[in-house]
């Protein structure tokens, strides 16, 4: 029995000693060969440049799962790219979509825009008595060029187009 | 049916819109308003420009005084052509961003609704 302290006591790895590079190696294969078992295309994007990074994520991991060292590099810093984009799926239910229209509308008329125009604009804008004065000029005046122009808006996007794209049942 | 108001409310209320939809509404309408003036301003002169917006400053919260100044520079037929433009581009493009949030019943009633204001609305309006 080995006494306390002494070297026998120690616990040894049952993994044999790597260096990074037989590391990597090793992790990549074992990524490749678990996506290829489950099905997933693995993106090997932390391999910036290789030849057989492209040939899998083209391929579909048709290839052995083997890293020519000459392939390997060290494992950079890069930052995964993030898939989630959150303004597209916050437009999801027609009230975000909505409220996300009105937003961008009201800025598209405010910004990017001849600097006479903004000047414009904001002039109207920075009294919201002017403001209204505006809005209730257009529309109480012309009433029925306002419908009639939602109206035609409407026509525009077609009810029909609208109808084909409602799923039918197989 | 000539209410504009009425037309969206009734969009906001198929498509269960389901927070301010007056306030919705009314900013989309304003909104439409301050497009038409605008796209009537692009089409001036630089000097008119200048004093166009000058008298629309001036005019202030005065509807009817706006109304004689804007008359000096456009046409009835111009100003209603600008609003009746502004709000179809603005009606065109905010159906096109809703569609796909759409459920199938909504997209249903939605086109059903669009068939009876197409009944009711005037000739020029198809």
């Amino acid at each position: 029995m080995a006494e306390p302290g002494s070297q026998e006591s120690v616990p040894q790895s049952k993994a044999p000693q790597q260096n990074p590079t037989e590391a990597s190696k090793g992790l990549l294969s074992r990524i490749v060969h678990g996506a290829k078992e489950t099905g997933i295309n693995v993106g090997l994007n932390m391999v910036p440049g290789g030849a057989y990074a492209s040939a899998v994520r083209r391929e579909g991991l048709k290839r052995e799962a083997t890293m020519p060292t000459s392939e390997l590099t060290a494992m950079p810093d890069v930052q995964p790219k993030p898939k989630f984009i959150p303004e597209r799926l916050s437009q999801q239910d027609p009230t975000e979509a909505s409220k996300g229209f009105l937003r961008k509308f009201t800025d598209r008329l405010f910004t990017d825009r001849p600097e006479a125009a903004q000047v414009f604009l904001q002039s109207i804008a920075a009294s919201r008595a002017t403001q209204l004065a505006v809005q209730d000029f257009m529309q109480g005046n012309y009433p029925s060029a306002v419908a009639e122009g939602i109206i035609a808006g409407v026509l525009a996007v077609s009810p029909i187009r609208m109808i084909n794209s409602i799923r039918r049942p197989l | 049916m000539n209410d504009a108001k009425a037309i969206l409310l009734k969009i906001l209320d198929v498509i269960g819109y389901s927070e301010d939809k007056d306030k919705f509404a009314t900013e989309f309408l304003q909104n439409v308003s301050l497009q038409s003036l605008l796209d009537l301003f692009n089409t001036l002169p630089q000097d008119k420009k200048d004093q166009l917006q000058q008298k629309i400053t001036s005019a202030g919260n005065d509807a009817a005084k706006m109304q004689e100044e804007l008359k000096i520079y456009f046409t009835e037929d111009q100003l209603g052509q600008a609003i009746e433009n502004s709000a179809k581009n603005a009606v065109t493009e905010y159906m096109k961003t809703i569609e796909p949030t759409l459920s199938d019943s909504q997209k249903q009633n939605l086109a059903n609704y669009f068939g009876e204001i197409t009944k009711t609305a005037s000739p020029a309006a198809i």
